[in-house]
């Protein structure tokens, strides 16, 4: 099945965002001047290391931000609103009928001292609020068995804790396809299961985007993940967008350091023998203190002095493709 | 079948408890200093007429004895006769009783109706004047003895406002004047209940909202309402059953003050009544009642749990 290609008219339009919370050190700056297009009907992928701000970025479309958020700037444009300038209720009310999510950990995303089955029916309020609950039941039993739970007629009426962790994660993926979102986010979906059982989940998600309408957002750290499912790619860094663009693209012949610096730390089949493994020297700097100008450069090894002097802007680097980077250096 | 299973296991229990609980109860007459007969008689009593007393009630036959045949009893629902007008004291726990279960079940039923919802907003607006507001007049009721709230409610409702009657129980009035004679016994009781219910429930229910199945309902959309009253009041619930569990102990010690105060009759009043005329079949049998219905409370709370939280049921199981 072919996919559109770069989109004209994207199913969500991220522009200039950025998000501070408080902390008892200052402000600590998760996300900046990010702007990135989801385009419709594509599975853009959301990779950087931990703390770069994918999950932060995830909150921010859906409005789920923590108490301590001190800065909230930009725009989130979806079906020509400014999700970020509408009334609390309107986000709200987008939550379960347009958008749905997939966490990391499935352990504690279902809740332990209710059935299963109750749980997909509340979760399903939003998407169908007249849909009887008899309905809604038959509806999950049918989206359990999509998602490869066995017996589901049956296991509706167990426990999460009857169910391992990877067929815990089937009943979230069943749950976010219930609700027929148009913009799924999967928060590493992955991360917190063992390896078989992350193979399992990756082919299911594979299998099931074919029959699926809206725009997946795969969050990840796994560059292995994101090339094998993803359209699209965006990199960030310290809360900088650093380079985005067709999967291919980005991840075939990345162009900003930092992308490059990443996939050559993928652990692959060919790096076994390898005496050591690559590491990008330095630690990913304090949100609370970021360095002036490109926040890469205190651990690029290509930096030269005016990449201190002043944050770089996002530049097309083939065109009209869509690729990106923020690199004084392409 | 499961469920079966567990009330089983869970009488087992309850019946070692109780026998526990009617040794200690006969160990009272043991403990009484010197000749039980000559406590209850008094000093001016013949030793002949001690003699008697002794030989009816069985004080002199061997212990052991006398520990079967009061065990026999109680197992057969005899809890004996009263020392001083020879009526059984079954009959005299059985008319006093639903007086002092509806008052405790009144109290326990005020407590969860008004400490329930106020943890509930709490929990959802820490920091908010309310909660500020409830704190403090929890800890003050919760720190202000049963006995000295009863007779503050007593004077300001009936004695100054007169809104309620002032004493007794409505033996034979209607249901309206009977569940008014209540209504300042019941408060008297529930206040520091009110208060405990919701600073506990507020704490586990502010733990219960940080996790993440109450961030993925949030996600999908579903109803601050259903998150709180449904999703996250359940699993926030078990440690606030447990405590009023272990607090219908303190509750029944409770309803023996508020009975005094406000000349209800009850087991409270007949237990104070009994000590008074040191007539300890009556305190033997009030002591027994009091374990039983304790016993019994927790025998359901301990049910309660499985249903609460099913994977207690299942850790059970192995």
């Amino acid at each position: 099945m072919t996919r559109p290609t770069q989109d004209a008219d994207p199913l969500i339009a991220i522009r200039d965002l950025s998000v501070s919370f408080a902390t008892s050190a200052g402000p600590a700056e998760v996300l900046r001047n990010v702007t990135l297009d989801l385009g419709r009907g594509r599975i853009v992928g959301l990779v950087g290391e931990s703390g770069s701000g994918k999950s932060t970025l995830a909150s921010a479309i859906t409005r789920l931000l923590p108490a301590n958020l001190s800065r909230l700037d930009g725009g989130i444009l979806y079906e020509g609103r400014d999700l970020l300038a509408e009334p609390e209720a309107a986000v709200a009310a987008l939550r379960g009928s347009r958008f749905a999510m997939i966490f990391q950990d499935p352990m504690g995303a279902l809740n332990p001292v209710f059935r299963v089955g109750t749980q997909l029916v509340d979760l399903q309020r939003a998407k169908a609020p007249k849909a009887s609950r008899r309905d809604r039941m038959a509806r999950a039993v049918a989206m359990l068995t999509r998602v490869g739970i066995p017996d589901a007629a049956r296991r509706i009426r167990d426990y999460p804790h009857q169910f391992s962790g990877g067929m815990r994660q089937r009943i979230m993926i069943a749950a976010a396809l219930l609700c027929e979102p148009d913009l799924l986010i999967a928060d590493e979906p992955t991360t917190a299961l063992d390896p078989t059982i992350e193979g399992q989940i990756v082919a299911l998600i594979d299998e099931l985007r074919h029959g699926f309408q809206g725009t997946i957002l795969l969050i990840s750290h796994s560059l292995g993940l994101v090339s094998h499912l993803c359209d699209d790619v965006a990199v960030l860094y310290a809360g900088a967008l650093v380079e985005r663009g067709p999967a291919a693209a980005v991840l075939g012949a990345p162009r900003h350091p930092y992308t490059r610096a990443l996939l050559a730390c993928e652990i692959g089949a060919d790096v076994v023998r390898r005496a050591t493994l690559a590491t990008i020297p330095g630690d990913a700097p304090d949100p609370t203190r970021l360095p002036p100008g490109c926040v890469f450069a205190p651990r690029c090894s290509q930096a030269i002095d005016s990449c201190r002097d002043a944050v770089p802007e996002l530049r097309p680097v083939d065109g009209d493709g869509g690729h990106a980077a923020a690199c004084l250096l392409v | 079948m499961r469920l079966l299973r567990r009330i089983g296991s869970r009488l087992a229990t309850t019946a070692l408890v109780l026998v526990g609980a009617v040794a200690l109860v006969f160990a009272l007459t043991l403990v009484i200093p010197g000749n039980p007969a000559q406590a209850l008689l008094g000093p001016r009593a013949t030793p002949e007429a001690v003699q008697a007393f002794s030989h009816a009630m069985g004080l002199d036959r061997p212990v052991a004895e006398r520990f079967a045949l009061f065990l026999w009893n109680v197992l057969r629902g005899d809890l004996g006769n009263d020392v001083v007008s020879g009526r059984p004291i079954v009959t005299m726990v059985a008319e006093v009783l639903p007086y002092t279960v509806s008052l405790t079940l009144s109290a326990i039923g005020l407590a969860i109706l008004f400490g329930v919802p106020l943890g509930c907003y709490a929990a959802t607006h820490p920091g908010s004047l309310i909660d500020r507001v409830a704190a403090a007049v929890s800890i003050g009721f919760i720190a202000i003895p049963n006995f000295v709230v009863a007779i503050l409610l007593l004077m300001i409702f009936s004695v100054w406002l007169d809104w309620f009657p002032v004493l007794g129980v409505s033996r034979s009035g209607t249901l309206g004047d009977q569940l008014a004679r209540l209504a300042l016994p019941a408060l008297s009781l529930a206040l520091g209940w009110i208060g405990y219910i919701a600073r506990l429930l507020r704490a586990s229910l502010l733990d219960v909202l940080g996790e993440a199945h109450i961030r993925t309902l949030r996600a999908y959309g579903v109803a601050e309402r259903v998150i709180v009253y449904k999703y996250a009041l359940k699993p926030a619930a078990i440690p606030t059953v447990a405590v009023l569990g272990l607090g219908v102990g303190r509750l029944l010690g409770g309803a023996i003050f508020a009975e005094i105060v406000f000349a209800r009759p009850g087991i409270g009043t007949l237990v104070y009544d009994a000590i008074a005329s040191r007539n300890y079949p009556v305190v033997q049998a009030c002591v027994l009642v009091v374990v039983g219905l304790f016993t019994l409370t927790n025998l359901l709370v301990d049910l309660s749990y499985a249903w609460l939280d099913p994977r207690i049921a299942k850790a059970e199981e192995r």
